[in-house]
């Protein structure tokens, strides 16, 4: 178990995540909501292309929304 | 001349103060007093640390907090000049909104009545000298401490205990003055009366650049029976007059906002101080009125002038403030902003950094952004031409190979005066306004800065690579020979896709899209990697190009190379820098 995992399962033991949770965890897990959201919005709009060079743009921008949650989460357990 | 009437002045205080001790006692009060507000102002500055910065940018949204914020501030360091100076700087910054600083400036003038209150209430009942000395001395040693919150605190203590000191001197002073001449059998009654005392209100006003010294000295020469009341009051609408004299003259540097909020400023103490005239009688007779209800003795003169300088200032409040988005839209029109669609081959200068914003830390971050911005549209600009394209392709909706098909001629254009022109004067602008800012800011504000000369830097060195690769794209895009001109369109498709990216990196706030733009342009600088030796070899193998040709597309694929880094970097640096995404900027870029 990571250090932080095990914070956050002390903090959630004692029902204060909130109250210690900063401001930038907060903002990025916002950002990764986000982020999920239009990587799904994304994926589904690929389906309806049929021109190429739009399907490679979309899956570029898929690609890099993948790679960004990851770097997210990652921010997150540090 | 300017020195020739400094010396002037030199000569005639000498004469006086040889001539008469008690002058020289109430000049030497006045000075301590003005001395006293000096180290007060720079007290404030030092130790609010940008508290009262972080205040006046998250509450002025609506107009009853800018006119709050106004008085308190204005209330709480005895000085309007200050939080006047601290508006500027935010609007001039764009931080805060001209209605905001209308409203700050009707607060600001109602806060700093009370410096009257303190003089008339407290100043002349007690020995107030008394309290100077162990201020002084507390106020000195704090001043010598390294931290510079003390110092801030010792630079308080320290001006209040001028203030204090020169009240009292001035106090002796007339008191004496009064034992060798009664300057009350100069008193004048009448219209006459009342306007040369508010015309001698303006010039002392003027002269000390202060009415707030002005107010001390009428209130403690009323206070001995030296000026009767009705010139009292008239000493005190001359002073309020007066002090838009020293704004007047601040504001000849300030941007088109920053005159704007001076204009309002002296709007609002002339057309007060023309309706309190005229009203004279009247505005009396409200003040007895006023006066009894708070209990204020019929001949206590010196609390009725404290009362009737707040009343002043409420009396154009409260007519003016219904008026407040009717003043802005003429305050607008009045003062036009510098326009900003300049020639092809004009100078251009820098838009945003006023010279207000310097010492407060927040309205100096917020306009070297700004004018890093402007220098970065500049440059962009500039590459397009280099890329012989127009700068509105970048902006423009039409596809990439569309542009290219549009722009197929090459011409050669003098990329190096452009330079001079559109780059070099902001960008030195920038370093400068940043160097002199740095002396005022805490080491976070410090790095901040230093990213955004670095970002400046950067947009140098892009266009140095830009004009070294220009001559050959202006070239070889009209090739008869297609194999270099394709490599060269290559090249100009890939640049303008980053900086058609970097252009939307600017203009947009989504987080999601910011996410995917700056994931495209670290694409793109890679992409230039890949294409280094993408056909290269092959063209010269099957010699569809000539060495020369190979030479040229071989250092211009680095240049290109070179750029797109460049571009990218930029964009990055300048977006650190936004305080909109401080604390999610890691996650949406590729650092």
């Amino acid at each position: 178990m990571s250090k932080s995992k095990f914070i956050q399962m002390i903090q959630e033991a004692f029902g204060i995540e909130e109250e210690v949770e900063t401001s930038k965890r907060k903002a990025i897990k916002e950002l990764l909501t986000k982020l999920k959201a239009k990587k799904d919005e994304l994926k589904e709009s690929l389906k309806h292309v049929e021109e190429k060079e739009a399907k490679d743009e979309i899956k570029e921008s898929i690609v890099i929304l993948k790679k960004q949650i990851k770097k997210g989460e990652k921010l997150l357990e540090d | 001349m300017k020195k020739f009437i400094l010396l002037g002045i030199f000569i005639v205080l000498g004469y006086l103060f040889s001539k008469s001790e008690h002058f020289l006692t109430i000049s030497y009060g006045v000075a301590l007093f003005l001395f006293g507000m000096y180290f007060l102002e720079s007290g404030f500055k030092g130790f609010s640390g940008g508290f009262l910065e972080k205040i006046l940018k998250k509450s002025t949204d609506k107009l009853w907090k800018s006119f709050t914020f106004g008085a308190c501030a204005a209330a709480l360091m005895q000085s309007s000049s200050l939080v006047m100076l601290l508006s500027i700087s935010f609007l001039s910054a764009g931080l805060i909104t001209l209605a905001a600083g209308v409203g700050i400036v009707f607060g600001a003038n109602v806060g700093t009545t009370s410096g009257a209150w303190i003089i008339a209430g407290f100043g002349l009942k007690v020995n107030i000298a008394a309290y100077a000395m162990p201020m002084l001395v507390f106020g000195a040693i704090l001043l010598f401490q390294k931290n510079p919150i003390s110092k801030g605190i010792g630079a308080i203590i320290a001006g209040l205990g001028f203030l204090f000191l020169g009240i009292g001197y001035m106090k002796d002073g007339f008191e004496s003055f009064k034992e060798v001449i009664d300057l009350s059998q100069f008193a004048l009654g009448g219209v006459k009366g009342l306007v040369l005392y508010i015309l001698i209100g303006i010039l002392a006003t003027a002269i000390m650049q202060s009415s707030h010294a002005t107010l001390v000295i009428v209130i403690t020469a009323l206070s001995v029976g030296q000026i009767t009341y009705d010139n009292a009051i008239a000493l005190t609408i001359g002073a309020n007059t007066g002090t838009t004299i020293t704004a007047l003259i601040g504001s000849i540097g300030s941007n088109a906002n920053g005159k704007r909020f001076v204009l309002a400023e002296v709007g609002f103490n002339v057309i007060t101080g023309i309706i309190v005239t005229l009203a004279f009688v009247p505005v009396k007779e409200i003040l007895d009125v006023v006066s009894g209800w708070l209990g204020i003795a019929d001949t206590d003169y010196t609390l009725k002038v404290a009362l009737f300088h707040t009343l002043f200032n409420l009396v154009g409040t409260v007519i003016l403030i219904g008026f407040t988005s009717n003043i802005v839209r003429f305050l607008e029109r009045v003062i036009k902003d510098a326009p900003s669609g300049k020639q092809k081959d004009e100078v251009d200068t820098p838009i945003y950094l006023s010279p207000e914003a310097i010492e407060f830390p927040e309205a100096a971050k917020e306009v070297l952004y700004k004018e890093a911005k402007h220098l970065y549209l500049n440059a962009q600009n500039l590459v397009s031409v280099a890329l012989c394209i127009k700068p509105e392709d970048i902006t423009s909706g039409d596809s990439v190979v569309d542009i290219l098909k549009m722009r197929n001629m090459g011409v050669q254009k003098d990329i190096e005066s452009m330079y001079d022109n559109k780059i070099k004067p902001i960008y030195s602008e920038i370093i400068d306004f940043a160097v002199h800012a740095q002396t005022h800011a805490e080491v976070e504000d410090v790095k901040k800065m230093m990213d955004i000369r670095r970002a400046t830097l950067l947009v140098a060195e892009l266009i140095k690579d830009v004009e070294e690769m220009h001559g050959n794209i202006a070239k070889y895009i009209g090739s008869a020979n297609l194999h270099i001109k394709e490599e060269y369109d290559f090249i100009r498709a890939n640049l303008i896709k980053q900086l058609r990216h970097v252009n939307m990196i600017i203009n947009t706030e989504e987080e999601d899209m910011l996410t995917i733009l700056f994931g495209k342009i670290a694409n793109e600088s890679k992409h230039f990697d890949a294409i280094s030796g993408r056909s290269l070899d092959k063209l010269i193998r099957e010699q569809l190009i000539t060495n020369s040709m190979a030479t040229s597309l071989m250092n211009d694929t680095a240049y290109a190379s070179s750029i797109s880094s460049t571009l990218q970097k930029i964009a990055e640096t300048l977006f650190r820098q936004n305080e909109r995404y401080m604390e999610t900027h890691e996650a949406i870029t590729q650092e």
